[in-house]
């Protein structure tokens, strides 16, 4: 049944799958009982997952297809062309058309970082700007047939929630110097045995949380796509999967928002600010702060 | 019923499950975080933009615990036992 049915969609079996994990096992689990037998291996993800067009057409270097990488690449250089295309003359007056579109996004990006972080958060736009335009088209890539998202790997997720994770402690340190360090003491002295390591724990809480919520949801989002596609397939109705596409359309940019947010929520907790309250822990605190303007 | 059951199946069973409770508790949570965040805004219209900046940060912070449960299913299934 596996067999015949990748073959019949042209997909071979063996090879690369998701988390760098083994395949197989649901195909494994109905030889192995009989019971379920016919439509398991149907909606076996780990058939679609094995094999990627680009592991197929070119070698592998070290066993390592790269896939995230290339598909990472093409993401870069399709924005690096398309700003380097609307960029090539700018103008104060009679702007051109992709002129017009960049000072768009731009207006709209700053119109986000100011309302979440306020006027002195406008710094940090080119790193959010940056983090959400490149989370944003990478989701996209993978709803694109062929393609598949650098962002429902964990490789790329956690590298971004690292950037985060050290721009935070960098803006911090540079803003409030060794006052920041006092920060996971606590309030009081005799407390600091118990609230650093929970405030250490908390602060490595983030990136984790940050990248494992990007990539759970644009790889279990791929996985239900694939898997109603299959079964579409399978029942000659291919458009199983077309109200899961409009669904990931709108959740790809939430998510690109929510990371971005989160994002600006941790670092503009991080900053001094003026009107400081010592009430709850820093968790807590630095979300409300984020939110306040 | 025969519990001499293959390690596969039970890891099926059990991937299934663990993504039951936790897309039933999040969503719970999640219904409950909307509604308290749509009184806010019925109430005062004015600050409906902090109260959504400040709803959609806890819906992802809730949702994020289903996708845990998630990640954790995912790993249930696919890695060969």
């Amino acid at each position: 049944m596996l067999n015949s049915f990748s073959t019949v969609m042209g997909i071979p079996v063996a090879g690369y799958s998701i988390l760098s994990l083994a395949s197989g096992t649901a195909g494994v689990a109905a030889s192995g009982t009989g019971e379920v037998h016919v439509e398991q291996s149907m909606i076996d993800p780990a058939i679609i997952f094995n094999r990627h067009w680009i592991s197929s057409t070119f070698h592998s270097v070290g066993g390592h297809h790269f896939i995230v990488v290339i598909m990472s690449l093409i993401i870069i250089a399709a924005l690096a062309a398309f700003l380097a295309y609307c960029s090539r003359d700018l103008k104060v007056r009679r702007i051109s058309a992709g002129q017009n579109f960049l000072e768009l996004i731009y207006e709209s990006l700053d119109g986000y970082v100011v309302s979440m972080m306020g006027p002195a958060g406008r710094k940090f736009l080119v790193l959010i700007g940056s983090l959400f335009i490149y989370i944003l088209l990478s989701n996209y890539l993978g709803l694109v047939p062929g393609m598949e998202a650098p962002t429902a790997n964990l490789n790329t997720t956690l590298a971004l929630a690292l950037v985060t994770f050290f721009s935070i402690h960098y803006y911090g340190l540079k803003t409030q110097g060794l006052k920041y360090l006092k920060h996971f003491a606590g309030d009081v002295w005799w407390l600091a045995p118990l609230m650093i390591p929970i405030h250490v724990i908390g602060e490595l809480a983030r990136p984790l949380s940050l990248s494992i919520r990007l990539f759970g949801n644009i790889r279990g989002e791929d996985i239900a796509i694939c898997i109603l596609f299959f079964l579409g397939v399978k029942a000659y109705f291919p458009f199983f999967h077309t109200p899961m596409l409009f669904l990931a359309c709108f959740s790809c940019l939430i998510q690109a928002l929510v990371f971005t947010m989160l994002s600006m929520a941790y670092i503009s907790g991080a900053l001094p600010h003026e009107e400081h309250d010592e009430e709850g822990g820093r968790g807590d605190d630095d979300k409300h702060k984020g939110a306040h303007k | 019923m025969n519990f001499q059951l293959d390690l596969h199946v039970w890891s099926v069973i059990f991937s299934s499950l663990c993504i039951m409770f936790g897309a039933v508790g999040a969503a719970f949570a999640q219904g409950k975080a909307i509604v308290a965040a749509l009184e806010g805004i019925a109430r005062q219209p004015q600050s409906a933009g902090e109260i959504r900046t400040t709803m959609i940060i806890g819906l992802a912070l809730i949702e994020s615990l289903a996708i845990y449960c998630l990640v954790i299913s995912l790993i249930l299934l696919f890695v060969r036992w």
